[in-house]
């Protein structure tokens, strides 16, 4: 393992073992800020991860992933509200579904490159979200509330579903960057048709790609679904939260196992600090570091450790 | 016993009709090159047969089963291998990765075959950590080749084999490729475009012009034949 990778691991560890710290230094501290800006973080550090490993290693940008955030978010939300299944199954159902209406597309919409692909994505958000937004069962416009959770560590579950999934994400990519399976992958990234000529079905595994991108996406919809406790078509597919999963993905490092995670953190505290500290000019901020970044950090933070 | 046998066959890009009724054989445990002008076929040929083109028409025979519904990745699986034009490597991954993809289908007997390719190729071996897009042009045709081997092909198909490669580095591959038939006792269809090199390392050949076959038969003789010296070598 890298170092930066060990890094990684252990900072992850750290976050594991934060709420007991915010626990003994009692009420000084703001508790519900602190968590809620390392819960987004976490958020934004699965959805940079599930993206990294369709784009950093099997070649293909899915500009339009939140399509599937928006899946696992509705899913989990319609059958909690009118199934009342538990929290966690809901969540879970929401990331099966995703995945498995990415499988069925997968075949057709991979026959698509880069920015093709990239647009065709993108097109699919756009159209789930008018289609949620024009049925009834979706709630239409008016979006879905969703019941306050109440009950087991309250204060902390979100941020530990978010920690966990972080956490899931990070294991895949580094599974994917060690084996036989991330072989194939990467060997379609380089080039397809010589993947295709040493026998792998490329077609299979871009469509697990494809899946396990949406999987990830779709539970980190699901999370976020009754994390905010309300939701709409505008909210679960916006096209800002592809474009700040990318940025977080580039500032990282494309490809890299460990670059994603600190990609999502460094733009996460960056931009908070940016939003506290210059109110009305934030996003004008925002945007030169996104353009030095991009300039003198080409191949992202964990580049630079290369 | 014939390896390849392939009859009638035509296929093409778009409406472009590329190969025009090729009639084509390989024995087994022989070395036969095509070579002809820049757009003959040559390559399109070698797809077709890879299945990474879907042929129009005609059959194409491996070990007398029908093989041309068949995906590249079954081919692979029934002893078909390709060392592409341009080499066509993962110039990402390090050269070990590129043979273990090469052996992607055969992955019980991997050890062996990347031991048996780095025999044939020791400078591979010491190159084994470096991307393979790091390694000069004659490491990278070894790669190309060694990546199809760890596939223990029946029929190793080559495209070709000289492209921007000084001569001595050639002689040195072709030798390696008839040690390679010998003891491994695969067959090898060669597409090649240096015509002396392609009739000396062959026992048959075919000439393709205009996605047809115009002219074949044993290398030696072709070598002596008036035509083949005055268009392809240069003599006379």
């Amino acid at each position: 393992m890298g170092k930066l990778e060990k890094a990684s691991v252990g900072f992850l560890i750290l976050l594991g073992l934060l709420p007991i710290l915010l626990e003994l230094l009692g009420e000084g501290i703001p508790k519900g800020y602190i968590l809620r800006i390392l819960s987004s973080a976490l958020m934004l550090s699965s959805l940079a991860l599930a993206q990294n490993v369709l784009l950093g290693y099997t070649g293909y940008p899915a500009f339009g992933s939140v399509a599937f955030f928006g899946i696992g978010g509705y899913t989990s939300a319609i059958l909690s509200k009118n199934f009342e299944v538990p929290l966690w199954f809901s969540i879970s159902l929401g990331g099966v579904m995703a995945s498995v209406v990415a499988f069925l597309i997968a075949p057709v919409l991979m026959r698509l490159k880069s920015h093709y692909f990239a647009i065709a994505t993108l097109a699919l958000q756009l159209a789930l979200g008018e289609m949620v937004a024009n049925l009834e069962f979706t709630g239409g416009t008016d979006g879905i509330n969703l019941p306050i959770y109440r009950g087991f560590m309250e204060d902390y579950i979100f941020y530990f579903l978010f920690l966990s999934l972080a956490v899931f994400s990070f294991g895949v990519n580094l599974y994917v960057d060690r084996s036989v399976f991330g072989y194939a992958l990467k060997a379609i990234r380089e080039d397809e048709v010589a993947a295709e000529s040493t026998g792998v079905n490329t077609v299979l595994f871009k469509s697990y790609s494809f899946s396990i991108m949406a999987f990830i996406t779709g539970l980190c919809g699901g999370i976020y679904a009754f994390w905010i406790t309300y939701i709409d078509p505008v909210s679960m597919f916006d096209p800002l939260l592809s474009v700040k999963l990318f940025v977080a993905l580039l500032l990282g490092g494309v490809g890299t196992v460990a670059g994603p995670l600190w990609g999502a953190f460094g733009l996460e505290l960056v931009s908070e600090i940016v939003w506290s500290e210059f109110t009305q000019i934030h996003g004008v901020v925002l945007g030169l570091l996104i353009v030095l970044a991009v300039l003198f950090l080409p191949r992202g933070l964990a580049g630079v450790r290369r | 016993m014939k390896v390849l046998e392939v009859s009638d066959l035509s296929a093409g890009y778009g409406d472009v009709e590329i190969l025009k009724s090729i009639n084509l054989y390989v024995n087994e445990g022989e070395i036969v090159a095509i070579f002809g002008s820049n757009g003959s076929g040559k390559s399109t040929f070698l797809k077709v047969v890879a299945g990474l083109l879907k042929p129009w028409g005609g059959t194409i025979k491996f070990y007398d089963h029908n093989i041309e519904e068949l995906p590249p990745q079954e081919r692979v699986k029934r002893g078909i291998a390709l060392a592409a034009e341009g080499r066509q490597l993962f110039l990402g991954m390090s050269v070990e990765e590129n043979l273990l993809m090469g052996g992607w289908l055969r992955r019980k007997e991997i050890k062996d075959n990347l031991e048996k390719v780095y025999s044939y190729f020791p400078q591979l071996r010491e190159k084994r950590k470096t991307l393979a897009g790091d390694l000069s042009g004659g490491q990278q045709q070894m790669l190309s080749i060694g990546r199809a081997l760890m596939a223990k092909p029946k029929l190793l198909m080559i495209d070709e084999l000289s492209l921007g490669l000084a001569p001595a580095v050639v002689d040195r591959l072709a030798e390696v490729l008839k040690s390679i038939r010998d003891k491994e006792g695969i067959s090898i269809l060669l597409v090649e475009q240096e015509v002396s090199l392609a009739l000396d390392i062959s026992e048959r050949s075919y000439v393709f012009d205009l996605g047809e076959i115009v002219e074949e038969g044993p290398s030696p003789e072709l070598k002596r034949r008036d035509s083949i010296r005055k268009t392809y070598l240069s003599v006379g």
